[in-house]
């Protein structure tokens, strides 16, 4: 239907304005980020804020060019940076970064630095000398470990409370469910400030913390989809053929339940960071020398005035890691779980 | 009618006794003497020991749970183990109003913001202010509470000029928009009519314009942090100016779920057959759209609003501390740092109790909104 | 074209209407150039299967398609002489209700679940007519004993849930009456319902047309229906018109090998029991890519070569009023032309 022949340049030159824009919004944002001092206040964002829509423009541009018009840039870009997020923070150790955890080992550093990302602190310095990208990259350890260990241990146990439920009813199912409820019942951080008022706030805690408050949730999403799933006909059909109860369980429901478990996760891990990093906001997880992106705009904040750069740039990293997994997750959910699809 | 709301209420009886416990155990185990805390290590045993036995610390647990909880439901919620050792029931009755006044006035403001975009959208969906409204939303969605705040300190508080001009850009933009879709629309009306036509809409543009451009402009200076009492000298207009950027900050929040939340409804009610037939009678789209398609989008938003309600209480925490407001998530953080155990216990009791309430209030809400459940139909 | 035997111009002439979807999948082409008239006070009945396009047809008469759709150019709707698809913003709004009105197949989804009765009959009469509150909800009384519903006051206050199938139908023609539409346009309005209730609708529907004079266009898939209610009838398929006569006209002489098949497929209680059902075989043509030639053909027993080759013409054979889109009809014109090229029957 489409002139093949047309279609070749019309995508070079796409490619071509794509590029172009990604450019002229690269310039942009370096520009505002390094020119503007900090008294310029609002004029400095707007800049950023419009270069960076048209970086991202013409970055889309050129890879619908390249990959076709239905490439999701935004959901591979949100890819891409997780994926940086987490080799930052696995790989941490062996990069050349400057000191960010030992004050005392930062004392000939300049402190307050502007980010510069041709020097030696290529994203600056904070209120002690510590660098903020070595910070930003552990403290991305901690975010993550804390992040996805709550959620491994929610869903183990809360999958296998909510399909027990779900599959056997009766007083088991009465009994979880009611459970459930109170937990769910429950001021979430509410809960987490009195577990950390009983229990010294180490990764352990605030992870088996967080883990409790997402159990109940998993319980449930695990029961309503087992319910489901448990009336369609392969069940009935398995049940028919003599498999026992718990092979069905395994081999016929747990599947099912997984996927749309799995896509609820990774939106929930976004979920869990922010939790974590308002606690270490607070004071209440991990404590410096270990940098977490909470504490190290906590410690920023009461200059923020003069010196926004310390609260807003593990700030913005926080703000994508977030946004990259809302993406990612609200991607997973329309694949995985059609129920929960949004329009 | 009353009947269901009776039984709501009764069946978070058991859930609130669940938490009560809950409440009471987990702070319990927090390890170490709680005299030895508020007395220091150092301190006279004989007072140590006087501390312990108000405390009730000599006797068997169970004892002490239904001490507590007799006491609580009587309003008295023992001491505090910080200097002063005032009654607790004082300490949270100033801080009470505090909080209970945010999450007021956030959740007045949400849906002043969330709905009108949700409607916006829905109506046009995947055009330019749809793109816009959806993206913001899901941007605010991913900005944790306290980097928000900081950032409404940063525009409202540091950059006030420049925030009122930024303000007055973005009413511009919307002007030219609504003036384009205007000159659009006024091609599809016969030439005498026209004129009458922009005339009307064009006067209503200009003065909705004039009355946001007055209200940027008198954009009052917002203090960076503190909050003045309903009670104090200087009245309700200090109260509100102090009491508007947490509030704002903590209905931002919320109506960026909302927002997302109502538009989907709608998207999805705007396709069902019974909007096609009042299409049919001739009813005009913004007729449509507020009185036919709102309401029955409007159920999953209610059971969203108790979830914010519920989340608004028990976590306007983090917005009290950044801004420095005496309300209950302050007098928690300072009294879990100090390990002040029965203000905590009292202060998390009274949280979750109306976190139970305000979810069985949605549950009621629900039931009313939708006439198939009321009328006993379903 | 059929047209009843009137000088006055026809009050609804379609022209090549021609309507279809783009889909991710490709063009849909749903409606294939359909022209007919529709006198005042005459109905038309529209018979067809699932995915004939009947459907479409009517709402792309009405305008209310949505933003996907694609009306060919060159088609037409003229309504009182007027052009429906050029109307002005104005008059655009006041004439969905008031010159044409629709009812729609469900009831239980075409009302609004969470209004009363009673508003969603007085929401359009005030907004059109302008009348006040009081004199909105005399009307809705008398509207609502007009479609023979008892107790209509407490009707008025209840909710769509609470009433059952058929008076939920009658509710929904009272609104569509409510404000005197000269073009009632019923979207298969019994087939959500019991048979019973059908056959009341539908001679409540005759009542009306009669005491108001309005035209209608009823559209369904039952013969039978249209048998007993339809001045016209009209046979869909495929997006078109395959055959289009006088009701009396059409059972009396069946031409198109479609509407022989349709006829011989209804089960008939004056056949032995066992007798098998006939079926018609295969399915509908694809849309986004039909067949070219007629597009009954690859289902048709009748046909030949020259069947697949160009699309006929929906052209009057045997009399005037009545069309066919056919080159090898099974009724009366194929005798006719039996008898002039060879003689024999």
């Amino acid at each position: 239907m489409s002139d093949a022949s047309n279609a070749r340049p019309a995508a070079g030159r796409s490619l071509a304005i794509g590029l172009g824009l990604a450019v002229v919004g690269a310039v942009g944002t370096y520009v505002g980020l390094t020119a503007f001092t900090a008294d310029d206040g609002w004029w400095k964002y707007a800049v950023v804020a419009v270069a960076i829509v048209f970086v991202y423009n013409g970055l889309q541009r050129a890879c619908r060019a390249v990959f076709g018009p239905t490439f999701q840039f935004g959901l591979w870009l949100s890819i891409v940076w997780m994926g940086l997020i987490v080799s930052g923070a696995v790989f941490a150790d062996l990069l050349p970064l400057a000191e960010s955890r030992d004050v005392s080992k930062a004392l000939l550093e300049p402190i307050d630095l502007r980010p510069n990302l041709f020097s030696r602190h290529p994203l600056g310095t904070d209120g002690q000398g510590l660098d903020i990208l070595g910070g930003i990259l552990y403290g991305g350890r901690v975010s993550l470990a804390i992040g996805v260990g709550a959620i491994v241990i929610g869903v183990a146990v809360g999958m296998l409370l909510g399909v027990s439920a779900g599959h056997y009813r009766g007083w088991l199912d009465r009994t979880i469910s009611f459970v459930t409820d109170s937990m769910l019942a429950f001021p979430p951080l509410v809960f987490l400030l009195a577990v950390v008022a009983a229990f010294n706030p180490t990764i352990v805690t605030v992870t088996l913390a967080l883990a409790v408050l997402a159990i109940p949730t998993y319980i449930r999403l695990a029961r309503a989809n087992t319910l489901v799933h448990a009336q369609r006909e392969f069940v009935l059909a398995a049940r028919a053929l003599g498999e026992r109860d718990r092979s069905i369980v395994w081999r016929e429901l747990v599947p099912n339940v997984a996927l749309p478990v799995a896509s609820f996760s990774v939106l929930l891990v976004a979920a869990f960071i922010v939790a974590e990093a308002s606690l270490s906001f607070l004071g209440l997880s991990v404590t410096r020398p270990n940098p977490t992106w909470g504490n190290m705009i906590a410690a920023a904040q009461d200059d923020f005035r003069t010196i926004p750069h310390g609260v807003f740039t593990p700030g913005a990293v926080l703000f994508m890691t977030v946004l990259a997994l809302n993406r990612i997750g609200d991607a997973a959910r329309l694949r995985w779980d059609p129920r929960e699809a949004k329009v | 009618m009353w009947k269901v709301i009776g039984l709501k209420l009764a069946k978070t009886i058991p859930v609130m006794f669940v938490v009560s416990l809950a409440t009471f155990f987990l702070l319990d185990a927090i390890p170490g003497d709680p005299a030895v805390t508020v007395a220091g290590a150092n301190a006279d045993p004989a007072m140590l020991a006087e501390i312990r036995a108000e405390l009730g610390l000599d006797r068997p647990l169970v004892e002490r749970y239904f001490d507590w909880l007799g006491g609580a439901v009587q309003g008295d919620f023992g001491r505090q183990l910080l200097d002063p050792r005032l009654p607790v029931s004082t300490v949270v009755r100033a801080a009470l109003p505090v909080t209970l006044q945010l999450s007021v006035m956030a959740m007045i403001i949400a849906p002043l913001l969330a709905i009108p975009a949700a409607m916006v959208s829905a109506s046009r969906p995947g055009e330019g202010p749809d793109r816009v409204a959806s993206t913001t939303a899901f941007a605010v969605i991913a900005i944790p509470s306290f980097l928000l705040a900081l950032l409404v300190i940063h525009m409202f508080v540091f950059n006030h000029g420049l925030t009122q001009w930024a303000l007055i850009a973005l009413l511009a933009v919307g002007v030219v928009y609504l003036a384009d879709r205007l000159r659009r629309a006024a091609r599809r009306y016969p030439p005498g009519a026209r004129g009458p036509f922009v005339a009307r809409r064009g006067v209503a543009l200009a003065v909705g314009a004039a009355v946001v451009v007055g209200l940027i402009w008198v954009l009052p200076d917002f203090p960076r942090q503190g909050w003045v009492r309903l009670t104090s000298d200087d009245g309700l207009a200090e109260n509100l100016r102090s009491a508007f950027l947490p509030a704002l900050t903590l209905a931002a929040m919320e109506a960026a779920v909302w927002m997302r939340i109502l538009r989907g409804d709608l998207i999805t009610t705007l396709q069902e057959d019974f909007i096609l037939a009042a299409r049919a009678k001739g009813m005009p789209r913004w007729r449509i759209l507020t009185f036919d398609a709102l309401r029955p989008s409007s159920f999953s938003l209610i059971t969203v609003l108790g979830v914010s309600l519920g989340r608004l209480i028990g976590g306007t925490v983090i917005v009290e501390q950044i801004f420095n407001l005496p309300g209950m998530g302050t007098l928690m953080v300072r009294s879990i740092r100090a390990k002040d155990v029965p203000v905590v216990q009292s202060a998390v009791l009274l949280i979750a109790v109306i976190y139970v309430l305000v979810n069985a209030a949605v549950d009621v809400a629900y039931a009313y909104l939708d006439p198939r459940i009321r009328r006993g139909r379903v | 074209m059929s047209q009843a035997a009137t000088d006055k111009a026809p009050l609804l002439q379609v022209e090549n209407l021609h309507t279809a979807f783009d889909t991710p999948a490709g063009r849909v082409r749903a409606v294939e150039g359909v022209s007919f008239e529709l006198a005042e006070g005459r109905t038309l009945g529209v018979v067809g299967e699932s995915g004939s396009g009947k459907s479409v047809l009517v709402r792309t008469i009405m305008g209310l398609l949505g933003p996907n759709a694609v009306v060919g150019d060159e088609g037409r709707v003229l309504f009182d002489g007027r052009d429906v698809h050029q109307l002005d913003a104005v008059a655009a709004r006041h004439f969905w209700g008031t010159e044409m009105a629709m009812v729609f197949q469900d009831p239980m989804t075409s009302l609004n679940p969470v209004k009363r009765i009673g508003q969603q009959i007085t929401e359009s009469i005030r907004f059109h007519v302008g009348a006040n509150r009081v004199r909105a909800r005399e009307r809705a009384l008398e509207l609502l004993r007009q479609v023979g519903i008892p107790e209509p006051e407490r009707r008025l206050e209840q909710y769509p849930h609470e009433l059952s199938g058929g008076m939920r139908q009658r509710v929904a023609i009272a609104i569509a009456i409510a404000c005197d539409p000269k073009l009632l346009i019923a979207d298969e309005p019994t087939t959500a319902l019991d048979v019973t209730v059908q056959k009341q609708i539908l001679e409540l529907l005759d009542r009306l047309r009669r005491e108001s004079g309005m035209a209608m266009i009823l559209i369904t898939h039952d013969l039978g229906v249209v048998a007993d209610h339809a001045d016209e009838v009209a046979v869909m398929y495929a997006g078109s018109f395959v055959e289009h006569a006088p009701t009396a006209e059409l059972f009396g002489d069946v031409e198109h090998p479609y509407t022989a098949a349709l006829l011989g497929s209804i089960p008939r209680t004056d056949l032995p029991s066992h007798t098998p059902l006939r079926a018609i075989e295969g399915r509908p043509p694809n849309l986004i890519d039909p067949p070219s030639g007629c597009r009954f053909a690859p289902r048709c027993a009748y046909r030949t070569d020259a069947c697949e080759a160009a699309l006929p013409p929906l052209a009057p054979l045997l009399s005037a009023t009545h069309s066919v889109r056919c080159i090898h009809p099974v009724g009366g014109a194929r005798r006719a032309a039996a008898a002039v090229s060879g003689g024999g029957a």
